[in-house]
């Protein structure tokens, strides 16, 4: 019944797929900005970036209208399938890839790339949504999160024997679903707190060139006070254990501290450099600075409004690398502003918040995992792109979704979104599991 | 369950909140930090000179001397280049099959999307062959530079040379000139360089990441026009000057003619001189190196900066002082006897009769003038001789004699006329008439420069009355269509016109039958004055002023001849074949004159 009434009404959600189409249209305006730089190209131009992502973003949408046709216990029924062909190809890309930037990654097939790590995050979105919506699974039987946990990494260590660490990364998102389904908060925290204390050490001793001495002096000073505090405040009781916590906690700080300046130390010129560069790309501005350094000038030349379409000069010729692919956030600032710059990352907040809605408003697990999955991915994309356009996050290449040129990356993020729409549409239904 | 939709609620929050961090982030970057934006600007849009053609510079009948001849500059940009045929480019802008490898290396080396140099002042006739037959050439580009054309290659030391402002220029100019202006060094050139220059413009374009220029920045809104260098005419009758210049040839010394009622030098001869056209182009260094260490100086402006006693030409001057001052009269005698007999016979002179002052002046009595010098400057009109001294002074210098002349190109010096001053310190306090006599043949301390006596024969031919020298005739209006003359003060000399007439009259005598006999003209009535200079380190000097026709002069001239001897044999002959060749058009009397001048040498 239910079957019938989803294949004959669409029950399409159309806030989902009104924000999917605005931002593919804004993506394509900026890709048809930079690739149409000398002005007389035309717009089904197939010889040029524009004309191409026009091409893939129809094959994208038809590809789309396919998947909203299907019915929808099918992807339930084939995530496994998905996720082990998925562990496949990346395996053979190992072998056989295309490397490109230095990372095997790429596959040819007929004179088309593609990158077999996007279609291994909806692979594994579908898998761990399938895993952990079976009845019995539990985030308190310890087996079960870890192979849960083994599921994620398993195409995240192919990705980085692949060199691709940037879509290896990709992979740390799926955090977010974890936590949804009831994961401890404790653990990402003590790894925030120790990757806090880490980059803190980093920062302070190489840029700012303090002594490792008075970080640790520091970290000993903290703990005094906080010892201080204890013993004037708490009860007897719980004296003792806070007493331990804090000894624990310095002495982790100090080892973490002086482990990490000694690591540093040990480090290739190289690597330390693009270290440092994130914390100030000044340190090498003609080197590894160069890309951030351009994208910052390339946005903050931008202003309020933008210099106004097609008007980007800085980023239309090319002065930032990258420019049409993971650049692509620049021209935005550029040519449309801090507005501009605005409204995209407030469409994409929108696309993400409606993504938790329809999760949350479901009555399977299933789309509701797959879609935590699915909007961790995005967040985690827009997140690491633009945080590294604006000089927040080091230089990581993955594309912004529906912006960066690229057809293998445009598919990939409207299948992914699109499974969710099709899920979304049959809210009512309850997956039955029975063979 | 709630307390998971919780922490789905909280999650997202979370990356909400992140996102805002990213919009303030944005919000710092764009709208609170203006150095972006002019970073931005600062490497997209180049602002490009636009070097405007130098003004044109005319001669007196208003026909082109001076113009513009494009040049072209071969540029090559490694990455698009494309060489079917290496021997024919490499025959066509003459440089070797090396040569030109190590200039491709040195592009790529710089960068490969960059024009880079390959070979500079091609002329436009290679310029044509360039272009028709590297039709299937790829990344080679041309780029213009206007270069100075002479249409009449003459008179090199009146207009003077121009190149590329340097450096030091630019600093010291504070901001009139700009890289890549031409600035004027000497003559005309640099004198009227502000006219000649125009202003440079400057066009904004767009350059992408590889410094190739992708077009206009904002449709050339902020374009600065070039301002057109103004056209300049001068005095200078071209066909004179050359012609000067001729006889002139093997010859150390200088012509200068004066049109007198207006103060327009027609004709400025420095010789030896150098072919104008010699400082322009790829040679200029090469060949300016080699002027410059000729011996004979070309580079040298004898004319303005040369030197010497005037000689016998300074009874002139004299003489009209002495009347204006009452000393003499057209009638006053004096006995010569062969030297002036008061000095011990000096100095010396030929044997003449006694006589007065017309004859005097048209056989050049040394005695007469000595006796004319001696009392003027005792004359009992004095308290003392300093008195004497003093007014004498003064009238030589309001002939020019002694001081600038304020002339519109550089470097002019004043000569020499001494100041009581001066005697007090070279005979320490003591002397008188009698020290300084030899003033009165224009042999003592007294230097003059060809021009001031070309000046002073103008005010001789006008009768007292005078316009300084000058080049500029006009200059053209700035809509470049009608030319506005430039206005030059009438001045004159303290000394009233009776006695003008007498000296003429005395010089036209010079000529007809006096010292000059060979500058005579059957038809053209010249009035002139020969000068013999001593010369101790060789032959004498020969010197002639004169100008022509005498009652309504259109030339006043002097020429100075180094080391050629008597002044009526040489010097007065030039000058007359000078006049007929200005006032006819063409010298038609005295072709034999023509011919021994021509071909006489006196460089050694």
């Amino acid at each position: 019944m239910e079957g019938a009434a989803g294949r004959r009404s669409i029950n399409v959600d159309t806030l989902t797929l009104g924000l999917y189409l605005l931002l593919l249209v804004m993506g394509w305006l900026t890709v048809y900005t930079v690739s149409s730089a000398n002005g007389n190209e035309g717009i089904f131009d197939l010889n040029k970036e524009h004309g191409k992502q026009l091409l893939w973003m129809g094959i994208s949408l038809v590809a789309g209208f396919i998947i909203l046709a299907f019915d929808f216990r099918l992807f339930n029924t084939l995530a496994y399938v998905a996720y082990l062909s998925s562990i496949s190809l990346l395996i053979i890309t190992l072998f056989v890839g295309e490397e490109i930037n230095g990372a095997t990654a790429w596959l040819k097939i007929g004179g088309q790339q593609f990158q077999p790590a996007e279609y291994a995050k909806i692979a594994t979105a579908l898998a761990i949504a399938r895993y952990m919506s079976e009845q019995g699974f539990s985030m308190s039987n310890l087996n079960q999160v870890f192979i849960a946990i083994g599921i994620v990494i398993l195409p995240a260590i192919i990705v980085i024997l692949q060199n691709d660490t940037g879509s290896a990364l990709v992979f740390g998102s799926f955090i977010f679903v974890f936590l949804r389904e009831g994961m401890s908060p404790l653990l990402p925290l003590i790894g925030l707190y120790c990757f806090t204390i880490v980059i803190s050490t980093l920062y302070l001793t190489t840029i700012l060139k303090i002594s490792i001495l008075y970080i640790i002096g520091g970290i000993v000073l903290v703990a005094v006070i906080a010892l201080v505090i204890v013993l004037l405040t708490s009860a007897r009781k719980r004296m003792t254990q806070s007493i331990i916590i804090i000894l624990a906690a310095t002495i982790c700080s100090v080892g973490l501290s002086l482990g990490s300046k000694t690591l540093f130390d040990k480090l290739a010129i190289h690597q330390q450099t693009r270290i440092k560069v994130w914390f100030n790309p000044k340190e090498d501005p003609y080197g590894s600075g160069y890309n951030v350094i351009q994208s910052k000038i390339a946005i903050g030349s931008g202003g309020i409004y933008g210099k106004g379409f097609r008007n980007g000069n800085y980023t239309k010729y090319r002065f930032v690398p990258k420019q049409e692919t993971d650049f692509i956030y620049c021209t935005v600032g550029e040519e449309f502003g801090w507005i501009g710059s605005s409204i995209v990352i407030i469409t994409f907040f929108g696309l993400l918040a409606r993504l938790q809605f329809m999760s949350e408003n479901g009555k399977m697990s299933f789309s509701r995992i797959y879609g935590y999955a699915c909007l961790s991915i995005l967040f985690f994309h827009v997140l690491v792109n633009v945080g590294m356009t604006i000089g927040f996050i080091p230089v990581i290449g993955i594309p912004l979704p529906f912006f960066s040129y690229g057809g293998s990356a445009i598919l990939s993020f409207t299948v992914l979104l699109f499974i969710m729409i099709n899920l979304y549409a049959h809210r009512g239904s309850v997956l039955s599991r029975s063979l | 369950m709630d307390s998971k939709r919780t922490r789905g609620t909280f999650i997202l929050a979370l990356m909400g909140l992140i996102l805002i961090g990213y919009i303030w982030r944005l919000f710092s970057i764009q709208v609170l930090s203006p150095e972006y934006a002019k970073r931005a600007g600062r490497t997209v849009i180049k602002t490009r000179p636009v070097i405007p053609p130098r003004g044109n510079i005319y001669n007196r009948h208003g026909e082109i001397y001076v113009s513009n001849r494009p040049m072209f500059n071969m540029n090559i940009t490694v990455s698009e280049l494309s060489i079917p045929d290496t021997s024919l480019l490499c025959e066509l802008i003459g440089q070797s099959k090396e040569e030109l490898a190590t200039k491709i290396q040195e592009a790529k080396r710089r960068s490969s999307y960059q024009e880079y140099l390959l070979a500079r002042n091609i002329d436009q006739v290679t310029y044509g062959k360039l272009l028709e037959q590297l039709i299937d050439f790829r990344g080679i580009s041309f780029s213009v530079a206007n270069r100075r054309y002479y249409n009449s290659a003459v008179g090199g030391n009146v207009l003077g040379y121009i190149n590329e402002v340097s450096r030091k220029d630019i600093d010291a100019s504070e901001g009139t000139y700009k890289l890549g202006d031409l600035i004027g060094r000497t003559g005309i050139e640099r004198s009227q360089d502000t006219i000649l220059r125009g202003k440079q413009g400057s066009h904004k374009v767009l350059v992408n990441v590889t410094g190739k220029v992708v077009g206009p920045y904002a449709q050339g809104e902020f374009d600065e026009d070039a301002e057109k260098g103004r056209d300049i005419m001068l005095g200078i009758d071209t066909e004179l000057q050359k012609y000067g210049e001729e006889l002139m040839k093997g010859k150390k010394g200088s012509i200068v003619a004066i049109e007198p009622n207006s103060g327009e030098i027609l004709a400025f001869i420095s010789s030896p001189t150098y072919d104008p056209a010699e400082l322009t182009g790829q040679q200029f260094s090469e060949n300016f190196d080699n002027l410059k260490k000729d011996t004979l100086f070309p580079l040298f402006n004898r004319p303005l900066r040369a030197r010497y006693p005037p000689g016998s030409i300074f009874k002139i001057p004299l003489a009209l002082a002495a009347m204006q001052e009452g000393i003499i009269n057209v009638n006053t005698y004096y006995s010569c006897g062969g030297g002036f007999k008061r000095n011990r016979g000096k100095p010396g002179c030929r044997f003449h009769a006694p006589q007065q002052l017309r004859s005097a002046i048209r056989y050049s009595c040394n005695s007469y003038f000595a006796a004319t010098y001696y009392d003027f400057i005792h004359s009992k009109k004095y308290p003392d001789h300093y008195h004497g001294y003093n007014t004498w002074y003064k009238y030589m210098e309001e002939m020019g004699i002694g001081s600038y002349l304020e002339l519109d190109i550089p470097y002019e010096i004043k000569g020499l006329l001494p100041t009581a001053k001066y005697y007090d310190g070279l005979y320490r306090g003591k002397w008188n008439g009698m020290s300084i006599i030899s003033n009165s043949i224009g042999q003592g301390e007294i230097l003059m420069t060809p021009i001031q006596m070309a000046h002073m024969t103008t005010i001789v031919a006008n009768r007292g009355s005078f316009i300084k020298p000058h080049f500029v005739r006009a200059i053209r209006s700035k809509q470049g269509r009608d030319w506005i003359k430039v206005g030059y003060e009438q001045e004159s000399v303290s000394i009233d016109r009776e006695h003008f007439d007498v000296v003429v009259d005395a010089m036209e005598s010079v000529v007809d039958g006096g010292t000059a006999p060979r500058a005579f003209i059957s038809d053209i009535p010249i009035a002139g004055k020969t000068g013999t200079v001593e010369n101790p380190h060789g032959e004498d000097h020969s010197v002639f002023i004169g100008f022509a026709p005498v009652d309504q002069p259109r030339i006043a001239i002097a020429v100075v001849l180094e080391n050629a001897g008597g002044g009526g044999s040489w010097a007065a002959p030039t000058a007359s074949l000078v006049i007929e060749k200005f006032l006819r058009g063409e010298v038609k009397e005295k072709t034999w004159e023509e011919r021994r001048i021509k071909n006489a040498v006196f460089i050694k």
